[in-house]
Parts: C-alpha cells; sequence; structure tokens
C-alpha cells in the first residue's frame, strides 16, 4: 500500500510542478504590444497581482514637437523569478488597447534593446536595478502628452503562479512648438539596429534644418568618445565613419546637429552586432543526420557482437572447468582405506598417486 | 484543410510516448543480469520477460514514426527547414536518437531476449536506450524552444548544447555516411565468417 501511494504521490509532483510554466516565463521577445496583451496572464486580475517593485519614468530636458527625446524608465526593487527576467512597456495611455506611444503621435527611433518596439524584454542585474531608454519624436503638435511604463514580470517562491505587475505615474509631458529652423533628426529615418560582424559600411543618418553634424561614439561601458568622420551624402544625409564591430559588441554615438542659429546634442543612440548569418542547407542536415546515425549504429553494432563472442568464449572454459571437477568428484577419498580412492564409474579401488599405500607397493 | 504542423504535432506524440515507454522498460530489463537491493522493485521471469517485449514494442513503433516525425517536421517549417541553429540542431539530434534506437533494436533483433542474460550486453542495451532517449527528449526540447521559446528542460540545471551547432560540409558528411554503412557491412561480414567458422 505504502508503494502504491508513493508512486502515487511522485506523479502529483510532477504533474503539480508543470503549473510553474505558466505565463511564459521565458518571455515573449520584444515587439509593439498593447498594456494586456489581450488578456494575457499578466493583465487577468485572477491571474495576476501587483508588482512589489517601483517603477520610474522620465525625461531630462525641453520637448519639443517633431524632434528626438530620450524617456528612461527605470525598474528596481522587484522580486523575480530565477531567470530575473522583466518586459517592460512604454504607452501612451492605460486604456488596453490602442495605447501604444505611436497612437498619441509618438514615433519610437530606437528602444533600448535596438529594436523600434513599445515593449522590451530585459535581465535584472543583482543591483536589482535596471534603466531603459526610450528615444522617440515627439508628437508634430504642441500640447500635454502622457507616457506611461508598465512592467511585467515573474517571482520567486511564487506559490499561487500569479504574474506581477506594476505601472508607473504618468509622465506629463508639456511638447512645445520647436523654434523656427531647429535642426533634428529627419521623421522619416530610422536609426540602424545591427551591423553585421566587421561590416565597416558607414552609417546613414538624415537630419533636417541642419547644417553640420558632430559625431561622437564610444564603446558601450566606456568612457572615452571618439569624434566620427562625418561626409555629407546630399543635403540632410550624412554619412557617419563608425568602425566595424563584432560579437556582442554595441557602439553607442551622440549627434550634435547645428545651424547658423542652433546647436542641439541629440539622445545618445546605439548600433549593436548582428548575430553571424547562420549557412545550414537542408542537405547538408539531413546527410550529416544519416552519418551520425550509421556511425552510432555502426559502433553500437560493433560493441554489441564483441561483447557476445566473450560470452560464447566463456562458456566452453565453464564446461571444461566442470568436467575438472567431475574428475575430481569421480575419485573419491576414504578414511578407513588410506592410500586409495575409490573410483565412481568404474566401481572399484584406484590407487591414489599421491599418497600410494605401502610406499607404492602393492600386496596381495 | 489540416496543416503539417498538426500532423508533426500528433506524430511526435506517439513517437515520445511510445519511446519513454521503451525506456522505462528496458531500465527495469537491467533486472535480468543484475540483481536489486530494493525488494518491492523486483520482478518475476514473467514480468521481465513482459518489460523486454513492452520495451522492444515501443521501440520499434517510435523509430518508425521518427522518419515521418521529422518529414512532417520539415514540412511544417515556414522558410528553410535547417536556416537557423536551432533547426539544424533537430535534424542532427533526430540523427543521433534515430542511431541509438535503431543499435538497440538491432541487439535485441539479433541476440533476441537473450541479450539482456550477460551482464555486459544489457548494460550496453540499457545505456543506449537511455542515450537514445536524451537525443529524443533534446528534439522535442527543441521543438518546444521554437514553438514557446521554453521547454521542460529549462529546469535542468545544464543539458546537451542546442543554440550551438555543429556544421559540416555536404562532402564531409557523405563521406561519413559511407564510412558509416561501411562499418556497419564490414561488421557483419566479419561477424558472418566467424560464425561459419564456429
Amino acid at each position: 500500500m505504502k508503494y502504491k501511494l508513493s508512486i502515487i504521490a511522485i506523479i502529483f509532483v510532477l504533474l503539480s510542478s508543470t503549473t510553474f510554466s505558466v505565463a511564459n516565463p521565458g518571455g515573449n521577445g520584444d515587439n509593439n504590444r498593447d498594456f494586456t496583451c489581450g488578456g494575457s496572464c499578466h493583465g487577468d486580475p485572477s491571474l495576476s497581482a501587483n508588482s512589489d517593485g517601483i517603477l520610474t519614468i522620465e525625461i531630462q530636458r525641453n520637448v519639443y514637437a517633431g524632434n528626438a527625446v530620450a524617456v528612461h524608465v527605470t525598474a528596481s526593487d522587484m522580486t523575480l523569478s530565477n531567470n530575473r527576467i522583466v518586459g517592460i512597456f512604454l504607452l501612451g495611455s492605460l486604456n488596453g488597447n490602442s495605447d501604444h506611444p505611436s497612437d498619441y503621435g509618438w514615433s519610437i527611433i530606437q528602444d533600448p534593446n535596438g529594436g523600434i518596439n513599445n515593449y522590451v524584454e530585459t535581465t535584472v542585474p543583482s543591483s536589482n536595478s535596471v534603466t531603459l531608454t526610450w528615444i522617440l519624436f515627439a508628437p508634430d503638435q504642441g500640447g500635454n502628452y502622457n507616457l506611461y511604463a508598465q512592467m511585467n514580470h515573474g517571482r520567486i517562491s511564487n506559490s499561487d503562479n500569479l504574474a506581477y505587475t506594476g505601472v508607473s505615474n504618468p509622465l506629463i509631458i508639456d511638447v512645445q512648438i520647436p523654434p523656427e529652423n531647429l535642426p533634428g533628426f529627419s521623421e522619416s529615418w530610422v536609426a540602424p539596429e545591427y551591423r553585421s560582424p566587421g561590416d565597416s559600411t558607414n552609417i546613414i543618418i538624415m537630419t533636417k534644418n541642419t547644417d553640420s553634424i558632430q559625431v561622437k561614439w564610444k564603446l558601450e561601458g566606456e568612457w572615452f568618445e571618439t569624434i566620427a568622420n562625418v561626409s555629407l551624402i546630399e543635403k540632410d544625409t550624412w554619412s557617419v565613419d563608425i568602425p566595424p564591430t563584432y560579437g556582442e559588441n554595441v557602439i553607442q554615438y551622440s549627434v550634435i546637429t547645428s545651424n547658423g542659429n542652433y546647436s542641439i546634442k541629440q539622445p545618445l543612440l546605439t548600433v549593436g552586432t548582428s548575430l553571424v548569418d547562420f549557412e545550414g542547407s537542408l542537405l547538408g542536415a539531413r546527410l550529416q543526420s544519416l552519418a551520425y546515425a550509421t556511425i552510432i549504429i555502426g559502433f553500437i553494432t560493433t560493441l554489441q557482437s564483441y561483447f557476445s563472442k566473450i560470452n560464447v568464449k566463456k562458456s566452453p572454459q565453464k564446461t571444461n572447468f566442470s568436467k575438472k571437477n567431475e574428475g575430481n568428484k569421480r575419485l573419491v577419498k576414504h578414511p578407513d582405506h588410506p592410500g586409495w580412492l575409490w573410483d565412481n564409474i568404474e566401481n572399484k579401488w584406484v590407487i591414489d598417486p599421491d599418497n600410494s599405500p605401502n610406499g607404492g607397493a602393492i600386496d596381495g | 484543410m489540416v496543416s503539417a504542423a498538426t500532423f508533426h504535432a500528433a506524430i511526435v506524440e506517439i513517437t515520445i510516448g511510445s519511446l519513454t515507454l521503451a525506456v522505462i522498460c528496458n531500465l527495469f530489463c537491467l533486472q535480468f543480469a543484475f540483481s536489486i537491493p530494493y525488494d518491492r522493485l523486483r520482478l518475476s521471469e514473467n514480468m521481465l520477460l513482459t518489460m523486454d517485449r513492452a520495451g522492444f514494442m515501443g521501440a520499434l513503433l517510435g523509430s518508425v514514426m521518427m522518419p515521418f516525425a521529422i518529414f512532417s517536421g520539415t514540412l511544417s517549417v515556414s522558410g528553410n527547414p535547417a536556416g537557423s541553429e536551432l533547426l539544424y540542431n533537430k535534424f542532427l539530434y533526430s540523427g543521433l536518437a534515430f542511431g541509438f534506437w535503431t543499435s538497440y533494436l538491432i541487439g535485441r533483433i539479433r541476440m533476441g531476449s537473450e541479450i539482456w542474460k550477460s551482464k555486459k550486453t544489457n548494460l550496453l542495451q540499457v545505456i543506449t536506450s537511455i542515450l537514445a532517449f536524451t537525443m529524443t527528449i533534446t528534439v522535442a526540447s527543441i521543438g518546444g524552444k521554437i514553438v514557446r521559446n521554453e521547454s521542460i528542460l529549462d529546469l535542468m540545471p545544464f543539458w546537451l548544447p542546442i543554440n550551438k551547432t555543429v556544421t559540416t560540409e555536404p562532402i564531409i558528411s557523405a563521406l561519413l555516411l559511407i564510412i558509416g554503412i561501411s562499418s556497419i557491412f564490414i561488421m557483419y561480414k566479419i561477424d558472418y565468417s566467424i560464425d561459419r567458422k564456429n
């Protein structure tokens, strides 16, 4: 009975452990998403709970309509799951749908991971604080606009399997009408996300109302900045020479757009290194797979033959040994007749060669 | 119209289920050659023969279904079916799984249930099926990674690498394939000639 109960308990524990995998603990990937993701685990009140973390959103300077601005979102002090992944939204409202910043006139030039998404995922370092920066074009019309940040994450020791969510206070932004001829990035320009490893192709930057630009670059995590060579391709289109990168290197670059009246330092941008394109063919994969299979079959079946041959060789030895034993059993000593052995087969006494009676002389 | 992905899911379930049954039964078959200290898990001779047959049939069904699983999986991928490290590894681990399961079946068919009686061949057979099952669930885990970006194996502290792969030129693979086939052929020829001499 105990045995059956222990088996049932093991099955129960195994089945229970599958519930740890609710709400995509590995994340959903960067994307453009609305607040509730259409009734997902983090949006469903019965499956979610409030995060214990702090989420702040800030902007560092005046915002002019149609110009680039950096929005910084800091998430801190959350109790996270083992993989320490947090997903953060940048939103124009908390309606649950149509709340992407673009629905309110904002346009994303670059998200914190180098793409152009309003939802990104990141791994929180052990300091338990992470700051993510979105570079946006402000709406074309002046006025007051709201931006919100929201975060989704899991939690260690989450016995109720709840999905945790937190929302920042609204950041009210006064978007001002820009002065005439304010130099900045062109609204049609999207910052490049990646370059392939070793790619030395220049980065193209498109501007407006700009007579000259200065670009400074540095490797992410370093402080020393280098001025990049810039050449004008045509009006408001610039070619910037930034060195090639390899591996996981990310280059940060800042652009100062200038004309006779203004000189504006634009938000810091990044360009990463893409993974090397994988060049596997279907034919190659099939051939390699079959090659592995045949080599494994060859090796294992050879071992099977080898081991089975050893067993066959061992068996005759056993037979010889038993015959010897039989031989030993055939001749039996008897304490009343020293020097003699009883032959069980012939049913007669024979001389013990190791201890012959009367020193080997046979008497009548 | 039912898509290839739906067929793939169904076939994979049959394959994984059969092979799981096979590896569990094979573990019990260790008792043919090794005594176990825990009395409650000790099986009778008849039960062990049943385990042997169940394991054999499970492995046979799984191995027969495996090429169909690979084929339907290839059809269900949009774009190049070997176009990423994960997808490429699916082929490689499928090949390894197929190799190990086929080896297990060849041994069982050649020697019958006698293969369990010797300690060495018994251990070899069990280790082969454990390795085969490891490769099989690695393939299944890659499927989970592709579709849901997660798999049950994420709970394990370590596992076989699936995000990195080793590609060889098709000509090298073809050469390895010929060597593999030749080694099987030569092994059988030698085996046959030794049997004839005896």
